[in-house]
């Protein structure tokens, strides 16, 4: 199944609203950059137990992640990658 | 090694930003060097198909890129059915010389079907 990576924020941009438009049941969503402003997002529904969440790119923001985001690291990025296929980009 | 199945995925409107244009110009580098890939037209990048007036703005039609695919190898575009609906577009009123349309309900199963996808 089909690992989604979205960096935008969904208040700046269409990255988040179009990948989670191809979202399919079985794949995961991750958040990097400023895409994990989604989640402070109350208008857009997160996929519940497939969204994940890079640590280090919340913290940094001050972004509180919901107990529904799995916060990872990048060691776990790495291990979503290959248990993923395959890896679709949603940035811009 | 087995060949690797490649989708590229156009999302975005043409001459807003240059992501339309490159993505048609890898799909055609992919096709160039014998690797032939699928392209799905998804959200704004189903306006790629609507007629085109360029020279008003001083561009290149960038349908008439699409055009070129058939030539290249690839032969049928994939279109996003609720990305047309919002966008108001008939796909009765759609073609391509050469190729063929395609319309996907489910375009996330469709995606997840592929070893490789580049984003455009």
């Amino acid at each position: 199944m089909t690992l989604h990576i979205v960096n935008q924020s969904p208040f700046a941009g269409s990255a988040l609203r179009d990948c989670l438009n191809a979202f399919h049941p079985g794949d995961a969503l991750l958040l990097i950059e400023d895409g994990v402003y989604a989640a402070a997002d109350r208008q857009t529904a997160l996929p519940t137990g497939a969204t994940y969440c890079l640590t280090a790119d919340a913290r940094a923001r001050g972004v509180s992640i919901p107990a529904t985001v799995e916060s990872i690291d990048e060691a776990r990025w790495v291990t979503l990658c290959t248990e993923h296929n395959p890896v679709v980009s949603w940035f811009r | 090694m087995p060949r690797k199945s490649i989708l590229a995925i156009c999302r975005h409107a043409p001459y807003g930003n240059t992501l339309a244009r490159e993505g048609l110009e890898a799909v055609l580098a992919c096709a160039a060097m014998d690797q032939i890939p699928e392209v799905l037209l998804i959200n704004d990048g189903v306006f790629l198909l609507l007629d085109q007036d360029a020279q008003q703005i001083g561009e290149k039609n960038l349908r008439r890129n699409l055009t070129a695919l058939p030539m290249f190898g690839v032969e049928t575009l994939h279109l996003c059915e609720r990305s047309l609906q919002e966008r108001g577009i008939d796909p009765a009123q759609l073609a391509l010389p050469g190729a063929e349309l395609k319309i996907l309900k489910q375009p996330g199963e469709f995606i997840s079907g592929f070893d490789q996808v580049l984003s455009f």
